[in-house]
């Protein structure tokens, strides 16, 4: 398995449909730092796209997650309804590593 | 579990080096080990001793150097990758006739090579890319 | 053999009994480079080639992905000297020189962004997006630049 960081905001940067275009099934995507702003995706029209390809990969056992202090310190409100992601602490993350087997940084 | 945590993004201006902080104390507190720290990249100013931030915000470099001392941290700051972007010892500052040299201590310069074996000798790696 | 510089007159060593001899345990682990950025604008594209060729001097194996905007390195006709800069491409042709034998390139990142592949060297290796997939998933550590 491998554990995939996003760090950048999908309102700017590709970054985060590229990583989704190379995920495999049971994968792990964690968003961090301005990564994390793509976790509303759900309820974003310019972001359907990236939503659809979530729900898509989220059937193939994909695991979303996104760093709770970037959420946080954004001032970002998230409901379960809105967001499909798994909050993780700097501690939950690297439990996540070590279940990896390796991690691919996309920045 | 042996971690090597690769940090290329700058101090202050870029969140990475702040993450890449945040996930080396985890990976201690959970008792793992790191193998090495490695500063590629625009990443080698955090090992710069002159960043002075204002008293009450965190001073990057020096705060590395409390966890590399307390925890008997490798802190390896690649050495071409330096030297381009003027982090120097001493050694190096002599060679090349610098008027002074900055690299923090617990700190040391050398080669890519130590990242090749990192990569090869941890049972992690992860890379915290530039935000910016 | 010396352990720093390539071979002068070879441009391939497919058995691990060339190596040189190196401080690098055997039965290692398999490193990826995955090259995402463009060349000339930021240096990250240098410092990954950097990598790679640090890899290639004390011969431990590496493979190289290029992915997205990494693949316009590979574009042929770069004349860098009007900005300043090292030809990226001159430095990309070392790799065979160092025992670097598998570069990969991801025929869709170029197809999105019209370059011909006809333009590509020759120690380059196409994959479709499913072998990308693949090549992830079948290295043990991964650098990303």
């Amino acid at each position: 398995m491998t554990l995939h960081t996003v760090n950048k905001s999908p309102y700017l940067s590709q970054c985060l449909a590229d990583c989704l275009d190379r995920v495999s099934a049971g994968d792990s995507i964690v968003l961090i730092e301005d990564g994390v702003y793509g976790i509303n995706c759900a309820t974003s029209e310019t972001l359907s796209a990236l939503n659809k390809a979530i729900a898509q990969l989220m059937t193939l056992g994909v695991q979303f997650c996104a760093l709770r202090p970037d959420i946080e310190a954004r001032g970002l409100q998230t409901t379960s309804a809105n967001c499909p992601f798994n909050l993780l602490s700097d501690g939950d993350f690297v439990d996540l590593v070590c279940e990896a087997d390796k991690v691919l940084s996309w920045y | 579990m042996k971690f090597t945590i690769v940090i290329l993004g700058p101090p202050y201006t870029d969140q990475a080096a702040e993450t890449a902080f945040r996930f080396a104390q985890a990976v201690l507190e959970k008792k793992h080990h790191i193998y090495r720290l490695f500063f590629y990249h625009d990443g080698v100013h955090n090992a710069s001793s002159l960043l002075s931030l204002p008293q009450d915000e965190i001073q990057p470099s020096q705060r590395w150097r409390q966890l590399i001392d307390q925890y008997q941290l490798e802190a390896v700051v690649c050495i071409a990758s330096a030297l381009r972007r003027g982090v120097l010892n001493e050694t190096e500052a002599k060679r090349f006739a610098k008027p002074g040299n900055n690299l923090m201590p617990g700190f040391e310069l050398s080669g890519l090579g130590d990242l090749i074996d990192a990569a090869q000798h941890s049972d992690r790696l992860i890379t915290f890319g530039p935000s910016s | 053999m010396n352990d720093a510089l390539p071979p002068s007159n070879q441009t391939q060593h497919s058995s691990d009994q060339d190596k040189p001899n190196t401080p690098i345990t055997p039965n290692t682990r398999r490193i990826l480079l995955v090259c995402r950025t463009a060349p000339y604008g930021n240096a990250l594209a240098r410092e990954s080639l950097e990598t790679a060729l640090a890899a290639g001097a004390i011969g431990a194996k590496v493979a190289m992905l290029f992915l997205d905007e990494g693949v316009w390195q590979l574009a042929q006709h770069q004349k860098p000297q009007g900005i300043g800069r090292k030809n990226h491409s001159a430095m990309l042709g070392a790799l065979p020189l160092y025992d670097i034998d598998t570069v990969l390139v991801d025929r869709d990142s170029l197809s999105k962004r019209c370059i011909d592949l006809a333009e590509l060297g020759d120690f380059t290796q196409l994959i479709d997006s499913l072998q990308v997939k693949e090549v992830i998933a079948d290295h043990d550590v991964i650098l990303s630049f």
